[in-house]
């Protein structure tokens, strides 16, 4: 049973380190370039200059040339004329089968943009960019700059050109993910990470505007509430201590001039990134535990009114008509002295109705905003039907000031004399 | 319709969040994502002609379970500890309470208790797809408050399309369940987005029908009366954002085939001069009295009735390294806001639609050790009918690691006119204020605030006489003499 156990267990995990031994083995020499060239003996030492091994390239002069047999037996022709005595194949050589790997480990991927003849014409010197050529003795990926070291020049030199990755990368570029991210990067990418390892690596192409970047699966905009609840830790992405940080627009004023100019979707866009219900500090949770800060006692008692006058589009950011119609069924503005409630009732011409059309304009034109009833509007008409004619009484039928008469009554109560009744009933 | 309020059990939705919380309690089922938010707070207004004192509790709570499912709640309870409420305003008491807004989803027979859900769903998003049942708010749709079923699909990053339908809530149902329930009312609505030009252009498309109970007054002094009305509602919207400091767009809106609205809007902020500007145009094609048989909330007279423009400028700049503020001064930022809004018809300057320029001027100057002061002015000068403003301000606060205090007060002085068909009315409000907040965060789970106001108001009438024959109630009745208010917030909320 042991040996059963043994080799069912013993058996796979044999052939399971041989296969990683393998393909280990099969990475390096993919890796290599199958030169080895002391970079470090020919400049330093020799005092060969770069250029008389690498020469602008012929098909494309955006690049420069690697050496070939014949350049190197300007120097080495014993060693690589096949008839010489001398004949030492693998002084350069180090793969099986001599085989050389160099442009197609060195060469630059097609969807960057690089042109040797910018760089040599301002007098940029190979080692600026191929800064290890004196330390190494291979010929290898090491040689070849990264980005970082682009970035650091350009920002040394002030190189203005540069404005966005596509002046270094062609569209398409952000596809290719660097050798860093292997298959399972979205689920370790987050182990060990740090702020200051954020803004030097990941920040190099993760920008807004990249797929993938941190708050488009962290911090989604429009995602409201549930999507910033994914981010672990803001801290990682801000820095300890960001809470009390304020943005930049967040100026001394903000917090009486926020509502300004705000819509939903700036609301969804920008405020909901840090404004939460889950940390009580979004619209609803603020505003309904404590009303903006103009909101004030005497706020309910008159100065909204007052407001609403000016600028009722600053309400609707938070209250639509229903509200205002639920209190003030109930509730008269103060101003409304003498024509709210019972048994006057309440009268909105002033405030609701386009005065001068109503100065006007025919009788009733706009009465139907509050009397909606047919009933209402056409007893109104009825004003202008015989028997209402001009130089009439009106005081005959319709008493005024809280005198005795029909049914009629009319919600201003301190008229005292049938002339005021003509300057609307004309 | 007489405002009728429907006795609701008040326990079931208290028993029904009690259960979830002891139900979903996070330490037996770490793996849970769960947050909540429990916040009671006591409020005490009192002063001259007006008490009261309220006890509020909120709830938060939400749940993301089984990978893409999220289970989300907002409600809050309210009690009326003395009995009474709100007597602030004049005439009849206030029965619903503006603050908790939303809806009452129970009440008791008096009104002194009542619970409201803001928002309960079980939301399901598996990123290209997405469903949500319960209650909610797509705030794009006109504030639409419904009991229902919302689907998106997004089957590209760029376009999203949606679509729900349901039982629709507003507030001026108040506590009506009766109406509510028995009512034929429901509202669907769909709409897409699209974002075009590399995410810079956003296209987005609204349609929405309500069919809701709604309510009119009859003949003078007669009882008022329900009807059904109902109305579509589309919208375009285009917005364009070519580069960060500029965002540009559109919207037209049609009330069933006829036009309803149109704004527009430029605005945008270039961060290195810390500067902001804003240019609104907006305008309203239809007028309330044409649609007053058929009004639902779309007719809502909030918004511009005529049109109009608006353009503000605000600028913001810190002079620390302009003085070379070290030593004792952290910062020093003076903000400039300018706002002119300009009606487009010279006709039509009614109340409603006034033309006005707005001031403000601000500073905020830090010093070493969290102290911080804060100062500003704000002025409405309006042209034809007066609505003038004058309003002065300040701001001392402290801050400590986990403690903040400010002590503040501020002055405002307004004249206005009212233009009462044949006269006009003009009358004067003067305000203080002085306030103490209070913030503690005890710890990662609790805070405490405080918050103490006093403020004295004075309104009084600076015309008397209405014509020559109309005497007119005079507002001095009113407030003859100023008026002293005090209002107290205590507030713990507990996060987890």
């Amino acid at each position: 049973m042991k040996k059963r156990v043994l080799f069912y267990v013993g058996l796979p995990l044999i052939a399971l380190f041989l296969l990683i031994g393998v393909w280990y083995v099969w990475a390096e020499l993919k890796s290599r370039s199958g030169i080895t060239f002391n970079h470090a003996f020919h400049d330093k030492t020799v005092g060969v200059g770069c250029e008389l091994c690498h020469q602008q390239g012929a098909a494309d002069p955006r690049f420069m040339s690697f050496p070939n047999h014949e350049t190197c037996s300007a120097c080495h022709a014993d060693a690589i004329d096949e008839a010489s005595p001398q004949k030492n194949c693998q002084l350069c050589h180090n793969l099986p089968g001599y085989v050389t790997q160099v442009r197609k480990n060195q060469v630059l991927s097609p969807l960057v943009r690089f042109d040797h003849r910018v760089h040599a014409e301002r007098e940029v010197s190979c080692d600026s960019c191929h800064a290890v050529i004196d330390q190494e003795v291979l010929a290898a990926d090491e040689m070849l700059p990264k980005m970082d070291t682009c970035i650091q020049c350009h920002a040394k030199r002030k190189v203005s050109e540069v404005k966005d990755c596509y002046t270094c990368h062609l569209k398409g570029y952000e596809k290719i993910a660097p050798p860093s991210h292997i298959a399972n990067w979205v689920s370790v990418h987050g182990e060990g990470l740090t702020k200051e390892k954020i803004d030097v690596s990941c920040l190099a192409c993760h920008q807004a505007k990249l797929a993938g970047s941190c708050t488009q699966c962290h911090h989604p905009k429009a995602g409201g509430a549930a999507a910033a609840a994914k981010a672990p830790d803001c801290a990682l992405c801000h820095g300890k201590g960001f809470q009390t940080r304020r943005p930049k627009d967040h100026t001394p004023l903000w917090i009486s001039a926020h509502g300004k100019n705000l819509t939903q979707a700036r609301i969804d866009a920008n405020c909901t990134l840090c404004h939460t219900a889950r940390n009580g500090s979004d619209c609803l949770s603020c505003h309904r535990r404590e009303a903006p800060k103009n909101h004030t006692v005497a706020w309910t008692v008159v100065s909204h009114g007052l407001k609403a006058r000016l600028d009722r589009q600053s309400c609707s950011t938070c209250h639509d008509q229903s509200e205002c119609v639920a209190c003030h069924t109930t509730n008269p503005p103060f101003s409304h002295t003498g024509l709210w409630g019972s048994p006057f009732d309440r009268h909105c011409i002033n405030c609701h109705m386009e005065f001068n059309n109503y100065a006007s304009g025919p009788v009733g034109s706009n009465c139907s905003f509050c009397h909606q009833s047919a009933d209402v509007y056409a007893a109104h008409k009825s004003l202008q039907k015989p028997g209402h004619f001009v130089g009439s009484d009106c005081t005959t039928c319709h008493k005024l000031a809280g005198g005795a008469g029909p049914n009629v009554r009319h919600p201003y109560p301190k008229f005292s004399a049938a002339a005021q009744c003509v300057s609307c009933h004309q | 319709m007489e405002s009728q309020v429907s006795e609701k059990p008040l326990i079931a939705p208290l028993l029904a969040f009690i259960s979830l919380c002891l139900l979903l309690t996070p330490h037996p089922a770490p793996a849970l994502d769960f947050h909540a938010r429990v916040e009671t707070r006591y409020q005490l207004q009192a002063g001259d002609n007006a008490l009261d004192n309220d006890l509020f509790q909120y709830h938060f709570l939400e749940l993301s379970f089984l990978k893409n499912f999220t289970f989300s709640w907002n409600g809050g309870v309210r009690k009326d500890l003395d009995g009474t409420v709100n007597t602030l305003t004049s005439g009849n008491v206030e029965k619903t309470d503006i603050a908790l807004r939303g809806l009452p989803d129970a009440v008791n027979s008096d009104q002194s208790l009542e619970y409201r859900i803001y928002s309960a769903y079980l939301k399901y998003d598996i990123g290209r797809f997405g469903a949500l049942l319960g209650r909610y708010c797509p705030n794009d749709y006109e504030f639409s408050q419904f009991d229902g079923l919302l689907l998106w699909a997004s089957p590209f990053d760029w376009l999203r399309i949606e679509a729900f339908g349901g039982k629709p809530w507003h507030y001026g149902y108040v506590s009506d369940f009766s109406y509510y329930w028995a009512a034929d009312e429901f509202i669907v609505g769909a709409g897409t987005d699209c974002l075009l030009l590399d995410q810079k252009l956003l296209l987005s498309l609204r349609y929405l029908f309500l069919r809701e109970l709604t309510r009119r007054d009859a003949l003078i002094g007669a009882p008022a009366e329900t009807y059904l009305s109902s109305d579509h509602l589309s919208k375009v919207r285009l917005a364009w954002t070519p580069v960060p400091w500029l965002n540009a767009g559109i919207v037209a809106s049609l009330l069933g085939p006829d036009p309803r609205g149109l704004q527009s809007w430029v605005y945008g902020s270039i961060e290195p001069w810390l500067l902001s500007y804003a240019v609104n145009y907006d305008m309203q094609f239809i007028d309330i009295a044409d649609i007053s048989d058929r009004l639902t909330q779309f007719s809502s007279f909030l918004g511009a009735s005529h049109p109009y423009l608006r353009v503000s400028v605000d600028l913001t700049k810190s002079f620390s390294s302009y003085f070379r503020l070290g030593g004792f001064f952290d910062d020093m930022e003076l903000e400039l806001s300018y706002e002119h809004r300009q009606p487009l018809s010279e006709a039509d300057r009614s109340m409603f639609n006034p033309q006005y320029d707005q001031f403000r001027v601000g500073t905020l100057v830090s010093v070493r050790g969290g102290w911080s002061m804060l100062l500003f002015y704000n002025f409405i000068l309006s042209t034809g009918l007066e609505n003038d403003l004058h309003a002065v301000g300040g701001e001392l606060c402290k801050k400590w690691d986990k403690f903040e205090a400010r002590l503040g007060s501020s002055y405002q002085a307004h004249r206005f006119e009212s233009d009462y068909t044949q006269t006009l009315v003009r009358d004067s409000f003067y305000a203080q204020e002085y306030y103490v907040r209070l913030k503690w965060i005890i710890n990662q789970f609790f805070d405490l605030s405080l918050k103490g106001s006093y403020e004295n108001v004075l309104l009084s009438s600076l015309t008397g006489v209405m014509n020559d024959e109309v005497v007119y109630a005079p507002m001095t009745e009113l407030f003859s003499e100023p008026r002293n208010y005090f209002r107290f917030d205590l507030r713990a909320g507990y996060r987890y």
